[in-house]
């Protein structure tokens, strides 16, 4: 990872070439980054002795997975300037920063509670409170529509396009889990 | 024959003699050891002997090939002679090859580039004639004969030699069920306790069942009629000695028998579920084990649908033999025997008359059944039909308006739904008639008993309740009766689909667990072809006699027209096939001695259309490795210019690809399987016309991508376009199954052969192709 770090190219050169020519993995350096956010809200990365990206868009690898490892940057024309390994490795209120600009990025509220769980004519009601909010939809179909993740956890698809997030069944309360195990 | 008299002596060769004649082989007619005699062969040498049903004209006649072990005799019949019209010394020919031609074909016998046709043969000889040609090639160069089994012949049943139907090696006829049903329940030996709770409420729910009708006997002659004692019946007397007035013990009785049924049924049902649903489980999960480890070429011969239907529906039947079946076989059977011996025991005169439909009824619901079989199989026959010209119209709608099509489409449909249409009146019309009058035959026996036992209880010789149990029980008798007519049908059906997974279960898995075969822990990709000869129909050879040396790191590419055998080289060499002669060595194993496994972990594969398993990326791209790291993920991504549509894909990694990858686009499944590919960190590499399917822009990238891979790989290439292969260290030319020319691309060119031909070709397309667009 030091002899990456060692071999960033310059700052004209990230401007110049997007991909990444070396075709390997850049891991930027916690200590060289720092976030800001601008009047237009937009989330800035100066990479210090290299460039300063004025509208910098993180993207994470794994966002069930792991969403605070393997972060990428990228600018709004998608080119990739690396990843940092962790969103842990920075300072807080650096950390405050990203996420918030995550979280914009991806509108996927997880349920954290179920209040009720319906199935009518092939169709799931879902009535809900979730990170961002109470919500009720519908979701039409349990196997396109109710996506089983490796963690366990389900992606739901609602007939608007919205996707909501499932936690396990044992990370729910008690009645939350009956409305789930009852229907699914 | 030049030293035919070293044979004559030798216990030994005349053995091995007796060994090489092949199974194929004909039995040597008078005329052709006559035919033989006169031109001083000994017919006692021949080594296989083949009938062909053409004379030389194409027309219907006898003549025969014969192998000697140095010789080959083409013998044909001459009225009621036989003439011998070529006769051949191993050293005067160069090969025997088999050509197809339509509804027959040739035996053509080669020296060089001269070819003489020595016989004739219509498609109904065209297998043993095939062998022979390949048998003569063995013997030739090897000196001895290989005994094989013809895995592709028409299946036929091993005891009675019908022809069975495709998809179903199992013949119905000689399916021997008691042996099929002993070993289904050896499967159940480890559920015995729950097998003998099922089978001991079963025979007591049978009993109180059948014990119902001797209540209401007593209840009549016991209690109703004036005319009899309580004292009579053993089981008031113990009711009163409980202090219970007849009519309370009758009706304890009663909900005793009841609740004793009730308790039985549920309980023998509870056991039976469980056994059962274990046991199907235990047997799905044994036979998906085993197909696993099956090689490849099983899954030629099962099409996905059969397997499909073996794994899922035929073990389901195989528990419906085990716990419904078999079950109700016993059940119906306890139920009868019981019954007749109380109705026997009661009267038999009235228990004879009570039977009189059984001896109609049994072979008429045989009849009626055999009847309707066929009806109701041409119903299922047209809804098929019906079916699949809906999928058929459906699926080709935009053909179908292109060309303004619909009416005749209509009506193709029309005559479809109409055949459906009578096929189900016939079978219901039948049913509508055939129940009535089976229900009426059953009915005749109860008239009887009424008529008769009517007459003995007038004259007193019959108590009414006796006559009123009797009634009941033929009531109940016709019931069981029905259902263990029925049932052979039933346990046929559910036998064959047991006996179909113990078939596949008794296949012989990959490697045999007891041979010790090298693993090692590396290797360093030096791969030789040893005058390999192979064919997926070993009849017709794909691959004749290649001959192959390839260095560690080496990089080959395979050119050829299609069909011509690239494929087949890279199937050979990840062991999914066998070769038929020669062998194949990786680093100087001959791959028989290697373990599969630790073959194909050094391997690695970027097919034409790539496979990709309903997961996420990250577990597509960790398919070979579960354990790799998510940084070694993003690596061999980013290596294989995935990473940068992988990281614009809703989520991530993380994203789910839908079945077979349906949710990404070609290309980008092309790249997920190098990045696999990478991972995997493979010894050898094997490219099968990885850009075949993709746009210009994406085959760039792609080849960008392969380029990184190939480095310090032994590399096997396959490409249609041939510009994509320059790069390789060597280009071999498959012509014929042999290597037509070998070198670099330029010496290729140079040499201004097929190598040449073909890239002029495409280059000249390729202008076509500009031009045009």
């Amino acid at each position: 990872m030091k002899d990456e770090a060692k071999r960033e190219p310059t700052r004209k050169q990230i401007a110049r070439i997007t991909p990444d020519p070396t075709r390997e993995m850049r891991t930027l350096d916690p200590a060289m980054l720092s976030f800001t956010t601008d009047e237009n809200g937009n989330l800035r990365l100066e990479i210090s002795g290299h460039c300063c990206l004025l509208k910098a868009i993180p993207i994470q690898a794994f966002p069930f997975q792991s969403p605070e490892i393997f972060i990428e940057f990228r600018d709004e024309n998608m080119a990739g300037y690396g990843f940092i390994e962790r969103l842990s490795g920075l300072p807080a209120e650096q950390q405050a920063l990203i996420r918030r600009e995550l979280a914009l990025r991806r509108f996927i509220p997880t349920v954290k509670k179920i209040i009720t769980l319906d199935r009518m004519h092939g169709m799931y009601e879902w009535d809900v409170e979730t990170d961002r909010g109470p919500a009720s939809f519908m979701v039409r179909g349990r196997r396109e529509n109710i996506e089983d993740m490796p963690t366990g956890e389900m992606i739901v698809t609602d007939t608007g396009g919205n996707r909501y997030r499932v936690p396990l069944p044992e990370d729910l309360d008690p009645k939350s889990r009956r409305q789930l195990e009852r229907v699914l | 024959m030049t030293e035919e008299s070293g044979t004559d002596n030798d216990p030994d060769a005349q053995q091995r003699l007796e060994e090489l004649k092949f199974w194929f082989s004909d039995e040597t007619p008078e005329e052709l050891k006559a035919a033989l005699q006169k031109r001083g062969l000994p017919s006692a040498e021949t080594i296989i002997n083949v009938q062909t049903d053409l004379t030389p004209d194409g027309a219907y006649g006898k003549g025969w090939i014969v192998l000697f072990k140095d010789a080959v005799v083409v013998a044909h019949a001459a009225g009621a002679d036989c003439e011998i019209s070529d006769f051949f010394r191993f050293e005067d020919i160069t090969g025997l090859e088999a050509v197809m031609a339509v509804g027959g074909g040739t035996l053509e016998a080669r020296n060089g580039a001269r070819r003489r046709t020595i016989l004739r043969f219509s498609n109904a000889r065209a297998r043993p004639i095939g062998l022979f040609a390949k048998k003569f090639r063995e013997l030739r160069e090897t000196g001895v004969l290989k005994q094989e089994d013809d895995d592709d012949a028409p299946k036929k049943c091993p005891d009675c030699g019908r022809v069975l139907e495709e998809d179903n090696t199992v013949c119905v006829k000689c399916l021997k069920k008691g042996h099929v049903v002993g070993r289904v329940i050896g499967y159940a030996k480890g559920f015995w306790p729950y097998m003998a709770i099922m089978v001991a409420c079963m025979i007591l729910q049978s009993l109180a069942e059948v014990l119902a009708p001797q209540i209401t006997r007593t209840l009549y002659d016991g209690i109703l009629s004036p005319t009899d004692k309580p004292e009579a019946f053993t089981m008031l007397r113990w009711g009163a000695t409980l202090g219970m007035s007849p009519l309370v013990t009758v009706i304890a009785v009663m909900t005793a028998l009841l609740a004793l049924g009730v308790g039985c049924a549920i309980i023998s049902e509870y056991a039976s579920i469980y056994m059962g649903t274990t046991l199907v489980d235990k047997i799905r999960r044994e036979l998906f084990d085993h197909v696993q480890a099956m090689e490849i070429s099983f899954f030629d011969k099962f099409r996905t649908g059969v397997l499909i239907s073996r794994i899922d529906s035929d073990t389901r039947a195989f528990e419906r033999l085990l716990t419904e079946v078999l079950k109700d076989i016993g059940q119906a059977s306890v139920m009868l025997v019981v019954m007749v011996v109380i109705m026997f025991g009661m009267n038999w005169k009235l228990a004879l008359i009570a039977l009189v439909p059984a001896p109609v009824l049994g072979p008429l619901s045989v009849w009626v059944f055999r009847r309707m079989m066929p009806i109701w199989h041409t119903l299922r026959e047209r809804q098929a039909r019906l079916t699949a010209i809906l999928s058929d119209t459906v699926s080709g709608m935009r053909v179908v308006k292109a060309f303004a099509q619909e009416n005749r489409e209509i009506a193709r449909f029309a005559a479809k739904s109409i055949a459906v249409r009578d096929s189900t009146m016939n079978v219901e019309y039948n049913f509508a008639i055939i129940f009535p009058i089976l229900g009426l035959i059953s009915q005749v026996g109860r008239l009887l008993v009424y008529f008769y036992g009517g007459l003995s209880v007038m004259n007193g010789s019959l108590t009414p309740g006796t006559l009123i149990a009797f009634i009941m029980y033929t009531h109940m008798f016709y019931g069981p009766f029905e259902r263990l007519l029925r049932s052979n049908r039933w346990l046929t059906r559910t036998a064959s689909a047991a006996q179909r997974i113990f078939e596949i279960l008794d296949r012989e898995p990959e490697t045999d667990p007891e041979e010790v075969l090298a693993r090692p822990e590396t290797i360093k990709g030096e791969v030789e072809f040893r005058k390999v000869w192979f064919g997926y129909d070993p009849l017709k050879p794909v691959l004749k006699g290649l001959d192959l040396h390839v260095k560690p790191g080496e990089m080959i590419g395979l050119v050829g027209r299609s069909g011509v055998g690239k494929t087949t080289v890279t199937n050979l060499i990840l062991n999914f096939y066998k070769a038929d002669e020669g062998e194949i060595l990786i680093d100087g194993i001959p791959l028989n001695k290697l373990h599969p496994e630790a073959l194909r972990s050094q391997i690695g594969v970027v097919p034409q259309d790539c496979y990709l398993f309903n997961g996420t990326v990250a577990e597509n791209i960790a398919y070979a490795h579960p354990k790799a790291g998510r940084e070694e993920i993003i690596k061999a991504a980013i290596a294989a210019n995935a990473h940068d549509f992988i990281m614009e894909l809703p989520d991530g990694y993380d994203t789910n690809v839908g079945e077979r990858g349906g949710r990404l686009s070609m290309g980008q499944r092309q790249r997920i399987s190098i990045a696999r590919a990478i991972l995997h960190n493979p010894r050898i590499l094997i490219l099968d016309e990885a850009t075949s399917s993709v746009d210009t822009d994406t085959e760039n990238l792609i080849q960008e991508a392969l380029a990184r891979l190939v480095e310090n790989r032994t590399t096997f290439a396959i490409a249609h376009r041939l510009s994509t292969l320059k790069t390789s260290d060597r280009l071999i030319v498959i012509k014929d199954g042999e290597i037509a020319e070998i070198g670099t691309h330029d010496e290729l060119i140079s040499m201004k052969g097929e190598y040449f031909r073909l890239i002029d070709l495409q280059s000249k397309m390729h202008q076509l192709v500009a031009v045009g667009g």
